[in-house]
């Protein structure tokens, strides 16, 4: 049954773009979506793969060694950072840190229930590069949404 | 360059062959059909959305059934 965490992880992330999403923004921000996907996917074959930094204890699905649910998960997490983007560019700084620190909650629980296994990485470093991808994904939502979706 | 394209495609096999890939098949579909019930609502579309929706719970039901068959009976 261990192995169904990060299965889990995916479906919780998605009953979330379920409940909060409205269909009609859910298809303008699909794009979004896609491209959130293909990089969380990148950022982990570099990690998992290439640079050996931290690795999966139950990779199940995995395209290598990484499993497909957490781009899954990290897709459904770039839709609800796409859908309740402020429009303020003050504003988003916080934003951006908050969803940060909401990956390095997601990695210290999956750190300490002994899914996920640092080799050369910890936390702070999981801090530094949630910002550093959240900055990206800012890029891309102006890039890929050029209209501001408004949330009625 | 031949035998990188077979290694992908041995590794697509390999991810497709899985049982873990049926099982995100199955909670792609539920949660498509779902959500689309949902669309379907905001078109005020009602009795499709419910057509969709019973479909749903069944498509779920059944999976349910299959996982717990699986994991309680099949061991």
């Amino acid at each position: 049954m261990r192995e169904l965490f990060w299965p889990l992880l995916a479906v919780l992330s998605w009953l979330a773009v379920y409940w909060l999403v409205e269909p009609r923004i859910f298809i303008r921000l699909g794009k979004l979506m896609g491209a959130g996907f293909l990089l969380a996917f990148f950022i982990q074959l570099c990690g998992v793969t290439w640079l050996a930094l931290w690795d999966f204890a139950y990779p199940v699905l995995s395209i290598g060694g990484v499993t497909v649910f957490l781009p899954l998960a990290y897709g459904a997490e770039v839709l609800l950072f796409g859908y309740f983007l402020p429009p303020d560019r003050p504003s988003r700084v916080w934003y951006v840190l908050t969803f940060s620190g909401i990956n390095v909650l997601v990695a210290g629980i999956a750190r300490a229930l002994g899914y996920l296994v640092f080799i050369r990485w910890d936390l702070v470093a999981t801090l530094l590069l949630g910002i550093v991808a959240h900055v990206v994904l800012l890029y891309l939502y102006d890039y890929l949404v050029p209209e501001f979706v408004p949330r009625s | 360059m031949i035998g990188l394209v077979k290694g992908f495609l041995l590794q697509a096999q390999r991810v497709i062959s899985s049982s873990y890939f049926v099982l995100l098949l199955v909670i792609v579909g539920i949660w498509l059909a779902f959500f689309l019930s949902r669309a379907l609502e905001e078109q005020k579309l009602y009795r499709e959305a419910r057509v969709c929706r019973i479909s749903a719970w069944v498509y779920l039901t059944g999976a349910v059934a299959a996982f717990l068959l699986e994991y309680l009976v099949g061991g």
